[in-house]
């Protein structure tokens, strides 16, 4: 129910009961699962918005990972720039990302040091 | 004896939030410190005095912010502090092991001009990691004192009060000009925005004009509003700063304020390369690999619920039941002062003022001292190990049903124990809406003073289900907070939306002393504010509840003939739709000075006599179910239903005046009122409607 609009090209037949008609939509960080990291694409939503989560360090380029919900499915942790961040499922949907998974992505200011990414493991080679 | 000091030292602590401002702030000036709040805001504001080589230090902590641009509260008040009152030095608190992140606020607060010295805290973490960093260089590249700091250990103090003091001795050397450069899409237009505002002033608003021109690039509308109104002559360059704006969104496909962002984040990238060396493994993460273990436990999808509920059961009984019994000392030593005070003067009205007007207002404020001390000590626990925003984060999906931040959660649980705490409160919670919503919604829960009312009136009227009555009033408080709540989010709180946004820290053990400073630092806040409002508030319930004195050969009760008095019968007809007799209009009056008092001036209205005991409480419990009070089971119902609802006791009220101001007051004062007559009459009227009562 929570990942229904995963992805664009799902697999033809499966569960998703309504046909979206989105399907080239970006995917955006709401629909990270547990584990999953990705690039950040675009950041959107009101200037105050934007601004707060560039200051918490959701900014383009960066990678985020995804580290799990809260009990009650909203909100969700994000690890980003060696700090983890809660964020709810309605401003999670304003970042856009690419990339999911563990794949390394362009990088404007790579000052950033390997050694504060979090957990380093499994999910980040 | 030292030497009187002859200079004072303004100082302000600036850092990101979790950056250990506190910790620092707690080192620099130990116990004397103080707090209050910005004015007009409902921000703590913390000052501290110390005196260092001959010098006073007065020590101003602002908020707690990740940037200057002005977009929250918090950040509007540590800039316009920086700004216009122009500390003569800014420690800089940053996070010696996150530098990326936290030389973002550095490389802000040098733009502005102002003398900075950088506190590298919690530098013994940072040393952990096994990295290493060269301060000379970071000083050098960075052109401000670099200072090594553990907050919490109290190390670094003495270097960091040297750094202060030779940068405010040296003022005239200001510290060389940060180059950061903003590359070549922002470049050339700062460099002539810069050239016109330099022609224009020599340093307009006494800022650099080359922050000036940052931030009109930036489109920063409270810099440039303060421009136009403080510098005629810069007016035209407001639109044109907006056209080059324009310009450069169309040429770079992005907003101007972006790549203000990256030009930082690359000088910050740059200077890191040149001053860290950082091994190949990563011991950095074992902080939040630690507490992600923990959390692995805490916010656990099954047990992080339960053991939230325990904590909140601990600190509950912690604030209630652990303050119970040095409560009750405290109120059998005002009661015993009275009954001395009694004793030694003679008979008359100087005697019941000074024990019941005044003794009585002083003792209200007094015996909640344990309670509210323990409370603020719970919360700075939870504040300081950073389980705070994990409860934030928990209950943040219920809390969004009222419209509420997660973090309200615990001022509203506190609200069952007492309103007047849970007020105070709301002042962990991170923005002033979620704060002045809270506390109108506070107050529906109820709280412990008005059970006793609860239990009269059930056990006269419900002798088979007492508890059920009970509990029914109390999930009718939750079930009306909710409504009002997302009411009020919906309507008078619509345009400041609130966002969970919000940093999970790493856990972190608390010192004793942190904790104890900040919990008496908040209660001593509380005595203050309290003492002399409630003073003139409950002698002026006490004029009123024994003037004028009864005739010569009076029969009925003295409270009867008084100005209180004849208020209820004057109140008899607003009341008459809900079906209460005039003698409760004049019990809902006395509960305004505390809840429980509704049960006490019963007793005397219905002339039982005697304070509140077992027997008492029995013989009046069977007067009102008599039927000799003209209640029934319908209107007792309605009854307790407007104790719940309607305007809280005055110690309430006055917290609210002293946290939001008057006009939140009235505001409150007036809402409560007519919700609290609507569903009494609603339970009233649809009763009779039903065939009931």
């Amino acid at each position: 129910m929570r990942h229904q609009r995963r992805r664009a090209g799902a697999e033809p037949g499966t569960t998703d009961a309504v046909p979206r008609p989105d399907a080239d939509r970006p995917l955006t960080l709401a629909e990270l699962r547990p584990g999953e990291s990705a690039c950040i694409a675009a950041v959107g939503g009101q200037p105050a918005i934007q601004e707060r989560l560039r200051d918490l360090g959701f900014v383009e380029g960066e990678r985020v990972r995804m580290v799990k919900t809260a009990p009650l499915a909203d909100p969700a942790e994000y690890c980003v720039q060696g700090i983890d961040v809660g964020l709810r499922r309605s401003e999670a949907e304003f970042i856009e990302v690419r990339d999911v998974t563990g794949r390394e992505c362009r990088h404007r200011h790579r000052g950033r040091h390997g050694w504060f990414r979090g957990r380093s493991g499994k999910d980040d080679s | 004896m030292t030497a009187p000091p002859t200079r004072t030292i303004r100082v302000a602590i600036a850092g990101n939030p979790n950056s250990g401002k506190t910790s620092l702030f707690n080192l620099l000036t130990g116990m004397r410190q103080h707090v209050g709040n910005w004015p007009g805001v409902t921000v703590e504001r913390k000052t501290g005095y110390l005196e260092h080589a001959g010098y006073r230090i007065e020590v101003i902590d602002l908020p707690g912010t990740y940037s200057l641009a002005a977009y929250s509260l918090e950040e509007r008040i540590a800039r316009d502090f920086i700004l216009q009152e122009r500390p003569d030095v800014v420690v800089n608190v940053v996070d010696a092991a996150n530098l990326a992140r936290h030389l973002q606020l550095t490389v802000q607060l040098l733009e502005t001009g102002v003398d900075v010295v950088v506190a590298l805290n919690m530098w013994d973490e940072f040393q952990r990691t096994g990295a290493r960093l060269d301060g000379t260089k970071l000083e050098a590249l960075l052109g401000v004192p670099v200072v090594a700091t553990v907050g919490h250990r109290g190390q670094g103090r003495v270097p960091l009060l040297d750094a202060i003091t030779a940068l405010a001795e040296e003022r005239h050397a200001r510290h060389r000009h940060v180059p950061v450069s903003y590359g070549p899409m922002l470049e050339p237009d700062l460099l002539e925005l810069s050239d016109r505002l330099d022609a224009i002033a020599r340093a307009p608003l006494d800022l650099p004009p080359r922050y000036l021109a940052v931030k009109l690039l930036e489109g920063d509308n409270a810099l440039a509003a303060l421009l136009y109104n403080r510098l005629p002559e810069a007016r035209p360059l407001l639109g044109e700063a907006e056209a080059r704006r324009a310009r450069i969104r169309r040429d770079a496909g992005r907003e101007p304020a972006l790549l203000v962002r990256e030009g930082r984040g690359g000088f910050i990238a740059g200077l890191l390369r040149e001053v860290l060396r950082a091994p190949g493994s990563a011991p950095a993460a074992d902080r939040m690999a630690f507490s992600r273990r923990l959390d692995g436990i805490l916010t656990h999808r099954w047990l992080g619920l339960p053991i939230f509920a325990l904590f909140m059961v601990l600190l509950f009984n912690l604030t209630f039941t652990l303050g119970a019994p040095p409560k009750a000392g405290l109120a059998w030593l005002v009661a015993r002062t009275g009954e001395l005070l009694s004793g030694a003067l003679p008979a008359g009205w100087p005697r019941a003022l000074l024990v019941d007007g005044v003794l009585a207002g002083v003792g209200a404020v007094i015996v909640f001292l344990p309670n509210i001390l323990l409370l603020f000590l719970g919360i700075a626990i939870l504040e300081a190990t950073g389980y705070m925003a994990r409860a934030a984060f928990l209950m943040d999906r219920l809390m969004h049903l009222l419209g509420l931040h997660g973090q309200s959660f615990i001022p509203m649980l506190m609200g069952f124990g007492c309103t007047v705490p849970a007020v105070l409160a709301t002042r962990s919670l991170p923005n002033r809406r979620d704060r002045i919503l809270t506390a109108l919604l506070v107050p529906h829960m109820s709280c412990s003073a008005r059970l006793p009312v609860y239990i009269l009136f059930a056990g006269a009227f419900f002798p088979r289900h007492p508890g059920s009555v009970v509990a029914l009033v109390y999930l009718l408080g939750v079930v009306v907070a909710v409504g009002v709540g997302r009411l009020f989010s919906s309507t008078l709180f619509r345009r400041e939306q609130t966002a969970f946004v919000m940093e999970l820290p790493p856990y972190r053990w608390p010192t004793t002393r942190g904790l104890f400073v900040h919990a008496w630092e908040r209660t001593r806040l509380y005595l203050r504010k309290m003492s002399g409002v409630i003073l003139i508030a409950s002698v002026v319930l006490w004029a009123l509840s024994v003037f004028p004195a009864p005739p010569a050969g009076a029969t009925r009760p003295a409270i009867e003939y008084s100005i209180m008095g004849r208020l209820g019968h004057l109140l008899a007809p607003l009341i008459a739709p809900l079906g209460f007799p005039w003698q409760l209009g004049v019990t809902l009056l006395g509960g305004f000075v505390a809840k429980e008092v509704v049960v006490s001036s019963l007793s005397v209205l219905y002339q039982v006599g005697g304070t509140i005991g077992p027997a008492s409480h029995a013989g009046l419990s069977s007067l009102l179910a008599g039927g000799a009070s003209g209640l029934t089971a319908l209107t007792a119902l309605g009854f307790m239903a407007f104790v719940l609802l309607y305007t809280p006791c005055v110690m309430t009220v006055v917290t609210i005046r002293r946290e939001f101001g008057a006009r939140w007051m009235w505001f409150d004062v007036g809402y409560q009122l007519a919700l609290a007559w609507l569903v009494a009459f609603g339970i009233v009227q649809g009763g009779r409607a039903l065939g009931l009562g």
